[in-house]
C-alpha cells in the first residue's frame, strides 16, 4: 500500500467521523429539545402553584365545595405526574381526515393547558375556548394556524410565509403561520356561512363584500347567486339630471352625504375615467328614456301638508335628511339636484314601475298628496342647480364626436368597466363578470401578481397585503387596471382582504364543513345566541313557498320583506318575523295596528311605516295571519285556562324577576323591551307563554334572555300579563272606527 | 514489513487529530448553540405589514376572544351598562338601583363576573334587574364577555 493510499484512507475516515460528529451535534442541539424542556419546567412550576392554591382553598372550604376542590387538585396532580414522567420526544398529531401530521406540540408543548394562558410563546396555553370546540386530536394545529406542520424547526415550520434576507427570498411553505387577526380567515375554510359567530372580523369582512357588491365583477365563493346591488339604469334619461350624472360619474363621493365614512357614505366606486369617456358614458346612459310619457305634476302643492305626510309616514326610517335617518334608501337632502320634480312626482305615484326591485313600498298616494310631498322636499331642500364639474365645459366643446360615435364609445365603456355587474340594464343581461375570479384566493402566488409602484421587497409581500393595498388605492398597483376606487376606510379594506383570504381552496372533508342551512334567512343585524340559531334552522327546515295570491301581492306591494321575514325570507330590520303573527297577536289589535303603527320597543330607531293602506287591506292581512301564519307549538286555548290566583302570583313574579328593567308597566320601566302596558290586548296567552319559555326560538333576534322559568312560573307570568289591558279601550275603539275614513288613518 | 510498520503512524496521528477536532467542535457547538435564542439572530428582517396593522387598528388591539365578547356585550349589555361599562347606558336612567359600574364588579374576579352574568345579579344577592343570561348566551359566550370586560375602563 502506498503512502498516498494511506493519506486517502485517513482523509476519508476523518471526513466520515467529522460528518457523523456534526450530525450528532446537530441532532443533539435541536431547538425543540430546549423548548420542550423549558415548557415542561414552566408547566410543572405552574401546576405546583395551582395545586397549592387549590389545597389552601380546600382547607378553608367545607362540605360539597371542599370535595370539588380536592377532586380538581387530584386531577392536577395526575397531570403533574404525567408531565413529569413524559420523555423528551417529538410530539405528533395524526389527522386522518385531513391527511396531515402536525408536530407543532413538540415545542408548543403546553398548548392544551389552560393554566398556561398568557405565558410567552412557545410556552403559552391556547387562549379562549377554541380548543374545546375544535379538539386538538381532531383538528391539529395547521388546519387553523397554517404553516408546515411536519417541521420542528422555526423557519421550516413557516412561522413566516416568505423570508427576505436582503434581496434574497425564500418560501419554505405555501402559506405561513397566520398572524393574530388574519387567523380568523382560517375559520372561513370550513365555516361557509356569512355569519361565523366566533370570528367577528371575518363576519364583518363577509358582510362588507356583500355590501360593496364585489361579486358584481368577481367570482367569489359564498356569493354565487347574489342579486345585483344597484338600481336599474333603464329609463335613466328620464330620471336624472345630466349635470348631476357627470358629477356622479366623476366622483360619487362628492355627491354622497358628508356624514359617515367608507361604504356607509358611498357604495358607488370612482372609476377615474377621462372627461371624454365620462361624457360619452353619460350620453349612453341618458339615451335610455321612458317610453311612457310621464305625467306632469299638478302645480300648487301644499309643502306644509307634504311635510306633515313625510313625517307621518316616517320616511326618515329609510331616508336620511339633515344628517338624520336611515341608510336603506338614498338620502334626500340633495335630491333636487339629482332628479326633476316631475320624475319625483311620478316615482311616488308609480314606484314599482320605475324600479321593480326597490325596497320602497308602493304607497297609495293621491295626486294631491304626491305633489305635496314633492313640493315639501323641493321647498325644504331645494338648492341651486349644479354646475358641470371643473373642466367639463371645455371638454364638451373639444369633443368632436357625433352622437352616434359617443353612444358606441359609451356602450363599450359600459361593458368594459363592468357597470352591468351592479346595475341591471336591459340588453346587458348576458354580460359576464369583468374582474378576475377570486376563488382559491389565498393560493395566489405573490410572484404572479402585479405590484405596480409598490416595492414588494419593502413590505411583507404576501397576497393579503397586495389585495389590501389594491382595495385602498387601486391605481398604485395597476395604473391601467379596471378596478375602480372604492370609498373603503383602511379598516374596511383590511376586513375585506381578510374575508377574501378565507378561500384557501384546501380540500376539507365534507363532515367538517359548516354550511348555511338557513340561507333563506338573511343575516340578522347582530350576533345570534345559540338558541337563536337553532330556532332559525328549525323554521327554515320546512320549505316555504312564495307568498300566494292576494297576500303575496300585498307583501310585494308594501315590500314587507324589506324589513320583516315573511314566509321564511326577508330582512331583519324588524326583529319581528311575520310567519307566526297569527299565533302571536290578537285579531282586534292587529286590525287597528295598521291604522297608526307604532314602535313596540321605544329604543328602536327604525319604525314601522304608516303605510296608509286601504281600509280593506288591514282586514285582509289580519284574516290571513289569523288563518295561515300560525305555529303549532303555540297553544291557541291557553288563555281560558289561566286563573285569577295565577295572575296574582304572576304579578309578584314580575317584580321578583326584574322584568321592569326592560319593560314599561303602569308607566314605569325600561326602554329596551316592548312596553307591556296594554299587552293583554295585544298578545295571545299561548304566544306569551311560549315566548317566555324560549324567547329566541320564536324571535331569533330577541334580547330577552331565557330565564329558565318552570312551566308554572311561565303560566303565572302569562296570566298576569294578560290582565294588563287598556281600560278605556272599548270606548276608544268605537270612537276610532267613527273617525276613520279614507286614508286619514287613526 | 518495514513499509507496513511505518504506515501505521500517520493513520494514528490523523485519527487522533480527527477525534480531538470532533470533540472540540462538539464542545464548542454546545457552548455556542445551547441557549434557546440560538437562531433568533438569523431571523429574517421584519418588514412593515400594512394589512396586519390595519387589522390591529380595526380590532382596537383586542384579542380574538375579546372581540367575540365585544359583540355580545354590545348586543346585550351595553344598553344599560354603557359603552365603557360605567353604568351609564341608554336604559340606565330607568333603573333603580342604577346598573353597576363594571370597573367595581370586575375587582371581585372572573368567577364572580361569570356567575353574575350567567345567573343574574339576584343570584349573588343583588337586584333582580340584571337578568340571567346563561341559558341564552351559553358558557363560551359568557366567558368571552368576561374577557372583554377586562378591556373596559381602568
Amino acid at each position: 500500500m502506498s503512502f498516498a493510499n494511506y493519506v486517502w484512507f485517513a482523509g476519508v475516515g476523518t471526513a466520515l467521523v467529522l460528518s457523523i460528529g456534526v450530525l450528532f451535534i446537530h441532532e443533539y442541539l435541536r431547538v425543540w429539545k430546549d423548548h420542550q424542556a423549558i415548557a415542561k419546567r414552566l408547566q410543572l412550576k405552574s401546576l405546583e402553584s395551582r395545586m397549592d392554591a387549590l389545597a389552601s382553598e380546600a382547607n378553608r372550604a367545607e362540605g360539597e365545595k371542599k370535595k370539588r376542590l380536592e377532586e380538581r387538585r387530584r386531577v392536577l396532580s395526575m397531570v403533574y405526574a404525567q408531565v413529569k414522567a413524559s420523555p423528551r420526544q417529538i410530539q405528533q398529531i395524526q389527522l386522518e381526515d385531513f391527511k396531515k401530521v402536525d408536530r407543532c406540540t413538540t415545542c408548543h408543548f403546553t398548548v392544551e393547558d389552560k393554566g398556561m394562558v398568557g405565558q410567552p410563546q412557545p410556552y403559552g396555553g391556547h387562549p379562549g375556548a377554541f380548543l374545546d370546540w375544535h379538539e386538538v386530536q381532531d383538528f391539529g394545529c395547521t388546519i387553523c394556524h397554517e404553516g408546515q406542520g411536519l417541521s420542528t424547526d422555526y423557519m421550516q415550520a413557516a412561522h413566516k410565509a416568505i423570508r427576505i434576507h436582503g434581496s434574497e427570498r425564500e418560501r419554505p411553505w405555501p402559506r405561513g403561520v397566520q398572524t393574530k387577526y388574519l387567523l380568523q380567515s382560517s375559520c372561513g375554510k370550513c365555516h361557509l356561512t356569512k355569519d361565523v359567530p366566533y370570528a367577528p372580523l371575518l363576519t364583518k369582512g363577509r358582510g362588507l363584500i356583500e355590501k360593496a357588491g364585489c361579486y358584481g365583477c368577481h367570482q367569489i365563493r359564498l356569493y354565487e347567486d347574489q342579486e345585483k346591488i344597484a338600481p336599474t339604469l333603464d329609463r335613466l334619461g328620464s330620471k336624472v339630471d345630466r349635470t348631476w350624472l357627470l358629477h356622479w360619474l366623476n366622483d360619487p363621493r362628492e355627491y354622497a352625504p358628508a356624514t359617515g365614512e367608507g361604504l356607509v357614505r358611498s357604495r358607488m366606486p370612482r372609476f377615474d375615467l377621462a372627461k371624454e369617456d365620462i361624457l360619452c358614458l353619460a350620453e349612453f346612459l341618458m339615451s335610455s328614456k321612458d317610453e311612457q310619457s310621464q305625467e306632469e305634476p299638478p302645480s300648487g302643492g301644499n309643502p306644509e301638508r307634504g311635510g306633515l305626510l313625510f313625517r307621518e309616514i316616517r320616511c326618515v326610517t329609510c331616508h336620511t335628511v339633515g344628517n338624520k335617518g336611515g341608510y336603506i334608501g338614498p338620502e334626500l337632502e340633495q335630491i333636487t339636484t339629482k332628479v326633476s320634480r316631475k320624475w319625483a312626482y311620478n316615482w311616488l305615484i308609480n314606484t314599482h314601475y320605475f324600479n321593480p326591485k326597490t325596497k320602497m313600498p308602493q304607497f297609495d298616494f293621491t295626486q294631491e298628496q304626491a305633489v305635496d310631498v314633492v313640493d315639501h322636499l323641493w321647498e325644504e331642500y331645494g338648492i341651486d342647480p349644479l354646475k358641470p364639474p371643473e373642466g367639463f365645459q371645455e371638454a364638451e366643446e373639444a369633443l368632436k364626436l357625433s352622437t352616434e360615435e359617443r353612444l358606441t364609445r359609451g356602450k363599450k365603456l359600459f361593458s368594459d368597466k363592468g357597470c352591468a355587474g351592479c346595475h341591471p340594464r336591459s340588453g346587458t343581461e348576458h354580460e359576464g363578470k369583468t374582474g378576475r375570479p377570486l376563488e382559491k384566493f389565498a393560493q395566489m402566488d405573490e410572484e404572479t401578481l402585479d405590484w405596480g409602484k409598490i416595492d414588494r421587497f419593502k413590505i411583507e409581500p404576501y397576497v393579503g397585503n397586495w389585495v389590501y393595498m389594491r382595495l385602498l388605492n387601486p391605481r398604485d398597483l395597476a395604473p391601467e387596471g379596471k378596478m375602480p376606487h372604492f370609498a373603503l376606510t383602511e379598516a374596511e379594506a383590511a376586513l375585506v382582504a381578510l374575508a377574501l383570504l378565507s378561500d384557501t381552496g384546501d380540500k376539507i372533508p365534507p363532515k367538517y364543513l359548516v354550511e348555511d342551512k338557513s340561507s333563506r334567512y338573511p343575516r340578522p343585524p347582530y350576533p345570534l345566541p345559540y338558541g337563536g340559531v337553532q330556532g332559525v334552522e328549525a323554521q327554515t327546515a320546512k320549505e316555504y313557498p312564495e307568498p300566494p295570491g292576494e297576500f303575496g301581492r300585498l307583501v310585494d306591494r308594501y315590500r314587507c320583506r324589506s324589513c320583516h321575514v315573511v314566509f321564511g325570507k326577508g330582512g331583519w330590520v324588524s326583529t319581528q318575523p311575520l310567519d307566526m303573527e297569527g299565533s302571536q297577536v290578537q285579531e282586534e289589535w292587529l286590525r287597528h295596528y295598521f291604522d297608526m303603527p307604532y314602535s313596540l320597543r321605544p329604543i328602536l330607531k327604525e319604525r314601522m311605516l304608516n303605510l296608509k293602506m286601504d281600509p280593506e287591506e288591514p282586514k285582509f292581512f289580519t284574516e290571513f295571519f289569523k288563518a295561515v301564519s300560525l305555529d303549532n307549538s303555540i297553544s291557541p286555548t291557553l288563555g281560558s285556562s289561566l286563573t285569577v290566583e295565577e295572575a296574582q302570583r304572576g304579578k309578584g313574579l314580575f317584580v321578583k324577576k326584574g322584568c321592569r328593567a326592560c319593560h314599561i308597566v303602569e308607566g314605569r320601566g325600561g326602554f329596551v323591551g316592548a312596553a307591556l302596558d296594554k299587552v293583554g290586548d295585544r298578545l295571545t296567552a299561548g304566544w306569551t307563554y311560549a315566548f317566555l319559555k324560549d324567547p329566541q326560538r320564536y324571535k331569533p333576534c330577541a334580547i330577552q334572555p331565557d330565564y329558565g322559568l318552570t312551566d308554572q312560573e311561565a303560566r303565572e307570568l302569562t296570566a298576569y300579563l294578560m290582565t294588563l289591558k287598556d281600560k278605556g279601550r272599548v270606548e276608544k275603539v268605537s270612537e276610532h272606527q267613527q273617525g276613520r275614513g279614507g286614508h286619514e288613518g287613526g | 514489513m518495514k513499509e507496513d510498520r511505518m504506515s501505521i503512524i500517520p493513520m494514528v496521528v490523523f485519527l487522533s487529530v480527527t477525534f480531538v477536532i470532533s470533540v472540540g467542535a462538539f464542545l464548542w457547538g454546545m457552548k455556542v448553540f445551547s441557549p434557546v435564542e440560538i437562531k433568533r439572530a438569523a431571523l429574517p428582517e421584519e418588514h412593515p405589514d400594512p394589512l396586519r396593522s390595519a387589522l390591529e387598528k380595526a380590532a382596537n388591539g383586542l384579542s380574538n376572544v375579546e372581540l367575540v365578547g365585544r359583540q355580545y356585550y354590545e348586543a346585550y349589555c351595553m344598553v344599560c351598562h354603557g359603552e365603557r361599562g360605567a353604568g351609564d347606558g341608554f336604559n340606565a336612567f330607568n333603573l333603580n338601583p342604577r346598573p353597576a359600574d363594571l370597573a367595581v364588579v370586575k375587582k371581585k374576579g372572573d368567577e364572580h363576573l361569570f356567575s353574575v352574568i350567567s345567573n343574574g345579579s339576584a343570584s349573588v344577592g343583588g337586584t333582580s334587574l340584571c337578568p340571567p343570561w346563561g341559558k341564552t348566551l351559553g358558557e363560551e359566550h359568557t366567558r368571552s364577555i368576561v374577557a372583554y370586560l377586562h378591556t373596559l375602563g381602568s
